[in-house]
């Protein structure tokens, strides 16, 4: 074919289009594992350690086993599993010890959630409470408290996470580019700023919860609400030691994860307790106040930032300490650590460069996955330090990220080449300087007098995140032909709310030039029917999955040629598809349906040619290297995603009362691939990112115990806390190797909102606050310490 | 977890059960703070009772004299749409309005608010600048009692447990009096009050007094007579700080809630200013 | 104790059996299989499973099942006239108003007490009735958007 074919029908990439899932959520017809039952179903509750550390010297069940209705009692000691697949630290129930205050130590299954309350209330446990650590700075002083002594003897990921004996430490991500010392040498300025972040919760809508049942023949059924059911397969099958294909994992609707749920987390517990209840199926469901303190949270970190720069704001040299707080268990907090790390100089050129990061152990609630994974706790020290450095050296704040903001042509600090089409962080930060006329704002000196009443502020910052995950992640899906033609999309990542089902709806319907309406993307995820996909975290769902169906509509469309070219006696280049046809391309008359084909072609006489259509994709990511351990040099990125935000905020300077008028926030993301999605996914991270920003972080009190477990004093933003307008920008720099060009932008909007809001604090009045969240209370008695100290 | 459930028609039934039951027995008006400490397992109550079958419990009556009666069951969201509350007694629907979330006052009573006795209730210290007056009822013996004198501190009142409050009393107040509230919180969205306080002007008699609620663990009352004719907010607010026993727990410091209390009075006499 | 109590849901009658200390949110989930209205936080905090009661919006987990004896409640399944969607459903649908969807049966029944009590709302209006009700997916402003849309019409309403 000579003259390239294009069809201007069916075209949905970049168009709108509604969710797939919009009916029966809006109907509430849309089933969630919260309100599933199975026959024979039992209810089962956890007990939890009072302890932030402590020894378990006894644990009586007798009483409780005498609850009526009871049917099974789990306790450590009857378990042996850990889990763990990065770093394997964490048993399914506190046995010996538990590491913090909220650790299942044992649970009940019962015919009603008031008998396995009941019993549970009745398990006697005694401990001898130990001294702890909850401070990761101080869990690395030589004499700190060992939250695991046998941390030498677990089982880890070799070679790419670094877990150091006898210490709390429980990998050690290193950076080493170029040279940090001559570069400090070369610098004008060296500055050493301070930076935390608290733990923070996910609070999804819908709790976690799991059905977990116990089949004849050492077999598993999982139901369970989370964001990964070939990652709980695969950690269950590990940790039992059970074969693949004898655990099924289903997926129903879930409501909301951002990363909380990315992992394996009721689900082991719940299969215990069938096993101990003679394979009756058991269903846990976490109640808020267990979804606060037990389930894992996002990581608290300290970080200490050293930069060298010349007075133009070049930065010679940057040498970063991160002390992530993992707490008590550290599987996905290694990983956290380590992709964190990798970003750990925000999108800038460093030519000298050396990170430490830390993952430490401490007596406190322990981290996983949260949307970002790392990223937002390290852009909160990394974008202000940048606007610290700016104002003491007396410059523009946009003009020292211009001057230092990675380019086509620049090395990231693991060593890997920025091509015209990584994307356009300078783009992105010129689109929301100018939506929120950054060059016309107060710029309050720092020798000025402070500001009374209300005044406005303007921030602005950066960010960067590349998908964390292994070098060997893959996705696959299945496109399937239904008789009328309608195809169903086997594939399973989960649309857990994130909007990605709609816009593979979007492609597979272009790709097969099909009406969109007629792409069904299954919602039930199933590891006995559906392809493998990794995990459906890191904003990779769109780009991996995204490729894996074009795959699998080149897959059908070359079958479809296949039969048709039969019957047409055409080759396959002279054959299109369009509009559910098939057609030779210079005579249309002479085509078939779709519908003619995809079950079988039938001639006249009644031979039959062909068969069901099903089309098979896949997609691995292409080139990714090991990091080196040294010096943590090599390409683990499949792509990057660069933004940045634009605020303007009201301060309330007698009260610290904020109020964020506008955000701007802009992304390359390659391609727009559903507009809806796009724009709605900005929203709502840049809301979730405002929680943290705000007010959002857990606190504990002097013995570790969590002080708000509950959304009485964990608050989330309600809609009187969204801002007064949000705007969303997308610049295209065709990812080449993406769906239509396409990246993700699933965690990205959250990243940098608050390092934005602490630069705009600044710009109103001219404090400084270097830890989160940006309480009224900090952001006042911040603006009362300035006070007193100019009177002074 | 299993209790048994009465919802009697009269007061005297009410009584009775009350008797019969005495500490065993929890009642029941809105039950946006009884169904969540049951279920915190703060209270554990053999019997629930429920208030709301009571007529009489269910009126807010305007008296001719001025005065006005609010029944034990009668919400916040009520308060709020009574327009002829929104003179004098301006401070208690406004304290009303700013109390959780729209769902909840249209259960949240403003009786279950000041016996739960909470010290961040939002109702105390407008009720506290009105000199209202809570009607407790065992049988056919009645007492009323102000506010201070019937929170005894943190989630505690005088109540027996043979008594229930039946109503509250807002006298009359003299022509022109106004009242304020103000309300200090963490976020913009619902919460508790890190701080709130009323203010009362009643020019007739030159009374000017303050309330501060959520700064100790009962509301301080502080009468401002005074500063009636100077309207000195700063020293008014000076005055405030000094009467109150914040403490600091996980939603503020006490230094917090002490300047905040500052603010709250200082904004309330540009309340009244204005 | 458990209690007969009779309710009117969505229209339709039904009588059954509860004890004393069933909310009303677990009498609509687990007795009467009406599984649209969510459990969130189970404090009032999270509007999840917000329902009409007799003509009033409340947070079904801080009502006894028993309270409801006689009454007529409201959910997220009588929004819909059969197969034909509401004005809100559609509008929510139109605006990308849901992700996890979770939240959005309370949402939906938040927005529709509004309109019955107030025919045009302002947004700051419409924001204090969704006050109440958590989303941690949306950001809010769809579901604004959403309910605009059905006060106002589509071209009407200044934003």
């Amino acid at each position: 074919m000579t003259v390239p074919f294009h069809s201007d029908k069916h075209q949905y990439v970049g168009g709108n289009g509604e969710r797939l899932d919009a009916v029966d959520k809006v109907t509430g017809s849309a089933v969630y594992v919260h309100e599933m039952a199975i026959p024979g179903m039992l209810h089962g509750r956890m007990k939890v350690s009072p302890h932030a550390h402590a020894r378990i010297k006894r644990v009586d069940t007798s009483k409780a086993e005498k609850v009526e209705g009871v049917r099974a009692i789990v306790t450590g000691a009857t378990l042996d599993m850990t889990l763990g697949l990065y770093m394997c630290d964490r048993p399914i129930l506190g046995r010996d010890v538990v590491r913090y205050q909220g650790e299942q130590v044992a649970a009940v299954a019962a015919e009603t959630e008031f008998a396995a309350r009941r019993a549970c209330e009745l398990i006697e446990i005694e401990y001898e409470p130990l001294p702890a650590v909850f401070d990761p700075e101080e869990a690395l002083a030589d004499n700190a408290v060992r939250v695991h002594p046998d941390l030498h003897t677990y089982n880890h990921m070799r070679g790419v996470f670094f877990p150091q004996a006898n210490t709390n430490i429980a990998h050690h991500q290193k950076i080493r580019k170029g040279d940090v010392e001559a570069g400090f040498a070369q610098a004008d300025r060296v500055f050493e700023h301070r930076f935390t972040n608290p733990p923070v919760a996910h609070a999804p809508i819908e709790t976690h919860v799991t059905i977990a049942q116990a089949l004849p023949g050492r077999r598993a059924h999982i139901i369970t609400s989370a964001q990964s059911p070939f990652t709980v397969r695969n950690l269950f099958a590990i940790a039992f030691g059970m074969p693949h294909n004898a655990v099924r994992v289903q997926i129903p609707y879930v409501g909301g994860g951002f990363g909380g749920k990315a992992g394996i987390h009721l689900e082991p517990l719940a299969y215990c307790l069938s096993r101990a209840a003679g394979g009756r199926p058991v269903k846990i469901t976490a109640s808020r106040e267990e979804e606060f303190n037990v389930l894992p949270s996002r990581q608290g970190l300290k970080t200490i930032i050293k930069t060298g720069v010349k007075n133009d704001g070049r930065i010679t040299a940057l040498q970063v300490k991160y002390m992530w707080d993992a707490g008590a268990y550290a599987d996905y907090g290694v990983n956290i650590g380590r992709a964190a790390a990798t970003s750990g100089a925000g999108p800038y050129v460093v030519d000298n460069c050396w990170i430490d990061s830390l993952v430490v152990y401490t007596n406190k609630l322990y981290g996983t996955a949260f949307r970002g994974f790392g990223h937002l706790e390290v852009l909160w020290g990394v974008e202000r330090n940048l606007d610290r450095i700016a104002h003491a050296l007396g410059l523009d704040p946009y003009e020292i990220r211009q001057k230092n903001v990675l380019r086509a042509g620049t090395t990231t600090i693991t060593g890997e080449k920025v091509t015209p089409n990584h994307g356009r962080p300078d783009i992105c930060l010129e689109t929301v300087a100018k939506d929120i006329a950054f060059d016309n704002r107060t710029r309050t000196s720092t020798t000025g007098p402070l500001p009374k009443g209300k005044v406005r502020g303007k921030g602005i910052a950066l960010l960067q995140k590349s998908p964390a995950m292994p070098v060997f992640t893959s996705c696959s899906a299945i496109v399937k032909f239904n008789e009328d033609a309608s195809v169903n999309v086997l594939i399973s990542g989960v649309d857990y709310g994130q909007g990605t089902y709609t816009s593979l709806a979007n492609i597979v319907a272009q790709e097969l030039s099909i009406p969109r309406d007629k792409v069904q993307v299954v919602f039930d995820c199933d590891t006995a029917t559906q392809p493998y996909d990794w995990q459906t975290v890191a904003s990779r769902f769109q780009v991996m999955g995204g490729n894996a169906c074009i795959d699998a509509c080149h897959d059908c469309i070359a079958q479809l040629k296949q039969v048709a070219g039969q019957v047409l006696r055409a080759p396959d280049h002279e054959l299109v598809c369009e509009d559910e046809r098939v057609y030779v391309r210079h005579t249309p008359d002479q085509g078939l349906s779709y519908r003619e084909i995809v079950l079988g072609y039938t001639y006249p006489n009644g031979n039959s040619i062909g068969g069901p259509i099903i089309g098979r994709g896949k997609y691995i990511a292409q080139g990714l290297t090991h990091l080196d351990p040294q010096t943590g040099q090599g390409k683990a990125a499949l792509d990057w995603t660069y933004g940045a935000h634009g605020v303007e905020i009201e301060i309330d300077t007698e009260t610290g009362e904020m109020e964020i008028i506008k955000i701007s926030s802009a992304f390359d993301i390659g391609k727009v691939i559903h507009e809806g999605m796009c724009r709605t996914q900005v929203q709502g991270g840049v809301l979730q990112g405002l929680g943290s920003a705000l007010f959002e972080g857990f606190r504990f009190d002097e013995r570790g115990r969590m002080l708000n477990p509950s959304f009485v004093d964990y608050k989330i933003p309600t809609a009187k806390d969204a801002p007064r307008e949000m705007r969303q920008h997308f610049v295209e720099t065709p990812q080449l190797d993406g769906p239509f060009g396409a990246r993700g932008v699933g965690e990205h909007p959250m990243i940098s909102i608050p390092s934005a809001v602490g630069n705009a604090i600044f710009d109103a009045t001219g404090v400084d606050i270097t830890d989160l969240p940006l309480t009224s209370e900090r952001v006042y008695m911040a603006l009362k310490a300035a006070r007193k100290a100019r009177e002074a | 977890m299993n209790f048994a459930y009465e919802k009697p028609t009269t007061a005297q039934a009410l009584s009775g059960l009350l008797e019969q039951s005495g500490s065993g027995a929890s009642l029941l008006a809105g039950g946006t703070d009884l169904l969540g400490q049951i279920r915190g397992r703060l209270i554990e109550p053999r019997l629930v009772i429920d208030l709301k079958g009571i007529e009489e419990l269910s009126r807010i009556e305007h008296h001719d004299d001025g005065s006005v009666t609010i029944g034990a069951t009668v919400s916040a969201n009520r308060i709020i749409d009574d327009k002829r509350l929104h003179g004098a007694m301006a401070a208690l629907p406004e304290a009303c309005a700013r109390i959780a979330t729209y769902a909840i006052r249209n259960r949240a009573t403003v009786v279950g608010n000041i016996a739960n006795a909470s010290p961040c209730a939002d109702s105390v210290p407008p009720l506290c600048v009105l000199d209202a007056e809570v009607e407790l009822r065992a049988g056919s013996a009645v007492r009323r009692l102000t506010l201070p004198a019937f929170i005894r501190g943190v989630r505690a009142t005088v109540r027996t447990k043979n008594e229930y409050v039946a109503a509250i009393h807002i006298p009359a107040h003299a022509k022109g009096t106004r009242s304020f509230f103000r309300k200090h919180q963490r976020v913009r969205g619902h919460d508790l009050a890190l701080a709130n306080a009323a203010l009362l002007h009643d020019p007739e008699n030159k009374r000017l007094r303050v309330a501060i609620g959520s700064c100790s663990p009962a509301p301080v009352v502080v009468h401002l007579d005074d500063l009636f004719d100077s309207l000195d907010a700063e020293e008014a607010a000076r005055r405030c700080m000094a009467a109150i026993l914040p403490i600091s727990d996980v939603r503020a410091s006490a230094e917090y809630r002490t300047d905040m209390t500052g603010v709250l009075v200082r904004r309330l006499f540009d309340d009244l200013k204005a | 104790m458990e209690y007969d109590i009779e309710v009117t849901v969505n229209d339709v009658h039904y009588k059954t059996r509860v004890p004393a200390s069933f909310t009303l949110m677990q009498l609509l989930r687990d007795k009467l299989h009406l599984t649209g209205t969510k459990e969130g936080c189970g404090i009032g905090e999270c509007g999840a499973c917000s329902v009409m009661l007799d003509g009033q919006l409340v947070n079904a987990c801080l009502v006894l099942g028993v309270e409801a004896n006689g009454s007529a409640v409201r959910t997220i399944e009588g929004e819909a006239k059969g197969e034909q969607l509401s004005d809100l459903q559609q509008s929510f649908i139109k605006h990308h108003a849901l992700q996890c969807g979770f939240c959005t049966p309370g949402m939906i029944l938040s927005a529709r007490d509004l309109l019955g009590r107030v025919p045009a709302p302002r947004d700051e209006q419409i924001v204090e009735a969704i006050a109440g009700n958590l989303c941690r997916c949306t950001g809010y402003e769809t579901i604004v958007d959403a309910i605009r849309e059905v006060a106002h019409g589509p071209k009407g309403g200044a934003k």
